[in-house]
């Protein structure tokens, strides 16, 4: 499946950000009048970020794209949680040692 | 006030060790100020007065022997972002408003450490989302000097905290001026250290190639101490440097002859307003008055830093967010019949208006299609602020310019349009964007009185001089 690209939001073809769509991938839900307010702010701000199509960055040096941090490891030492059993009351719902939850797999 | 409240975090070291007075009696004193004053001020979310008073008692009997830490007994506070084991941590959120963690930043391990007395959390902007504290989901904080404006943010509460001496210094975090804004906007000293100074563990993740922890105070000379015991490698923050030990406050004291000190154009253009723009080339003029000399530099970048930032802070934000599901630990919404309804009710009733505006516009920069022309884009946007700064770098040893375009404005002035707080960040993301340190400290007054605060940036991993710099600037003529 070919990928369309995008070069901004807000201009292609008039068509507004889908705040529907965004919200499912967001795992968020929004009322109606939200979603209607939500559509007119993100338009706004990324209409302000559309600013960035008009730089060009194709001469940008890639050692200045990320920190100047070379990779570092450490040897993989497992130590264990001196209080395992705190984590637990932080958790919402919890049965014995497991946390609960509604069923995620098959009816 | 009790007179004792104003001293300096250096000055209250000196007093323990001449036994002037003890540990104790400065922690009752704050208590005290704290119950008179933050009803009205609003920058404590939780105050842990029966543990400060036993850390100080405790911290009294110990004493304080030769090497110990300047910041022995002395009572402060820390940004509720921050993870403090056992003690309420919120991130100013219904998301966390429950939550007690079970372990202690890596920064407030080196605190505690230290022998510090831990007053309590500090308000803040939910999930260190704002510039005013206005979306504290629990409460407004208010300038101690005119309580009918912010005091900035997002670290409003530890910025207001130091500014109505409710504490000795806090620490707060900074993403995108988080901390340099509010100690602007409260007349105080605030330092973003460069980027892997001080370790993340602990500090609940807004976005995670821009944020760092660092010190409020009421003087330079104190952030440089806050700044030693806090700094470090840490096994379990893969971003903190390795670097040599290294003694802030040395540098303090050789004034500026002879330092180079840039002023870019783009700073100091557009959207300033008139009284922030003449108390910082005021500090210009008083630093050319000290031997320094100032040249102009220009950074044509940061006409687009500010966009770049918002499409990187959003996209880590979403990223770092979804682990809020409402699993784990947080808000668990009722009435929820699936896994999806479970997620999607616990983070639509968790999250405030605000954290759910950044998390949609993060997925939106990330999404399929979308990605090349926003977060892409930003990225390479990044790499120009960087190598901006490096040229600038070139022809001067550290950068001056104004933290925010204005002073603290009336509560409710900004809240209504996302898009016209965000402006009010202009000055300090792109600093972030390159990783760079930077302190803010007050340099004059402007409209009504209110403090205005101007910002030393500094190539990385030159925290010394920005000290040596503000600290000339903040004893001339004494």
């Amino acid at each position: 499946m070919e990928r369309e690209e995008k070069t901004s939001a807000g201009k292609k073809d008039g068509v507004l950000i889908d705040v529907r769509k965004i919200a499912r991938l967001s795992r968020l839900e929004f009322s109606e009048e939200e979603t209607r307010s939500l559509e007119k702010e993100m338009n706004a701000i990324v209409a302000f970020a559309d600013q960035l199509s008009s730089v060009d960055t194709s001469n940008v040096d890639p050692s200045f794209t990320a920190p100047p941090l070379k990779n570092v490891f450490r040897e993989d030492v497992p130590s264990p949680f001196p209080d395992a059993s705190s984590l637990l009351e932080e958790a919402p719902t919890v049965s014995g040692r497991f946390i609960t939850v509604p069923r995620v797999v098959g009816e | 006030m009790n007179e004792l409240l104003k001293k300096s975090l250096a000055e209250h070291a000196a007093a323990f060790r001449k036994k002037e007075y003890t540990s104790l009696e400065l922690t009752n004193c704050h208590l005290e100020a704290i119950g008179e004053k933050d009803g009205e001020i609003g920058a404590y979310l939780t105050v842990t007065s029966q543990e400060a008073l036993s850390d100080a008692k405790a911290i009294d009997e110990k004493g304080f022997p030769e090497g110990s830490s300047p910041l022995a007994g002395i009572p402060c506070g820390i940004k509720d972002n921050i993870c403090t084991k056992g003690v309420r941590t919120t991130c100013a959120s219904k998301m966390l408003g429950d939550y007690h963690p079970p372990y202690d930043a890596f920064a407030f391990e080196k605190l505690k450490a230290a022998g510090c007395v831990m007053l309590g959390k500090m308000n803040m902007d939910e999930f260190a989302m704002g510039s005013s504290t206005e979306n504290s989901a629990f409460r407004v904080c208010h300038n101690p000097l005119d309580l009918s404006r912010v005091p900035g943010g997002s670290s409003g509460g530890s910025a207001a905290a130091v500014a109505s001496c409710e504490a000795v210094y806090t620490l707060g975090s900074d993403t995108g001026g988080s901390i340099r804004q509010p100690a602007s906007f409260c007349g105080v000293v605030g330092m973003k250290p460069t980027y892997g100074r001080v370790s993340r563990y602990g500090l609940i993740a807004f976005a995670s190639s821009l944020d760092q922890i660092g010190p409020i105070t009421r003087t330079v000379l104190d952030n440089a101490l806050v700044l030693n015991a806090v700094a470090g490698k840490d096994g379990k923050d893969a971003t903190s440097v390795s670097r040599p030990a290294e003694d802030f406050a040395a540098e303090i004291g050789n004034g500026v002859r002879g330092l180079k000190i840039g002023l870019p154009d783009e700073f100091f253009g557009e959207g300033i307003s008139e009284d922030v723009k003449t108390a910082v080339l005021s500090a210009a003029e008083e630093f050319r008055s000290l031997g320094a000399e100032t040249v102009r530099v220009s950074m044509r970048s940061l006409d687009y830093a500010l966009s770049a930032y918002y499409v990187i802070s959003s996209a880590e934000a979403s990223s770092n967010l979804a682990r809020f599901d409402g699993v784990r630990y947080g808000y668990r919404a009722e009435g929820y019949g699936t896994m999806e309804e479970l997620y999607k009710k616990s983070r639509s009733e968790g999250f405030g208006p605000e954290v759910k505006r950044r998390i949609m516009l993060g997925t939106f920069a990330l999404s399929s299609g979308y990605y090349d022309a926003y977060y892409k884009k930003a990225i390479g946007v990044r790499g120009l602020v960087r190598q901006d700064f490096a040229n600038a770098f070139e022809k001067c040893d550290l950068i001056l310019s104004p933290v925010a375009p204005t002073v603290a404005y009336k509560i409710g002035e900004k809240s209504g349009d996302p898009l016209t707080m965000y402006m009010g960040d202009v000055y300090s993301v792109p600093v972030n964007i390159a990783g760079l340190p930077a302190l803010s400290l007050p340099c004059g007054t402007g409209e009504g009185g209110m403090p205005v605060g101007m910002q030393l940036i500094g190539p990385m991993f030159r925290e010394s001089l920005l000290y040596r710099a503000g600290h000339a600037f903040e004893t001339r003529g004494k």
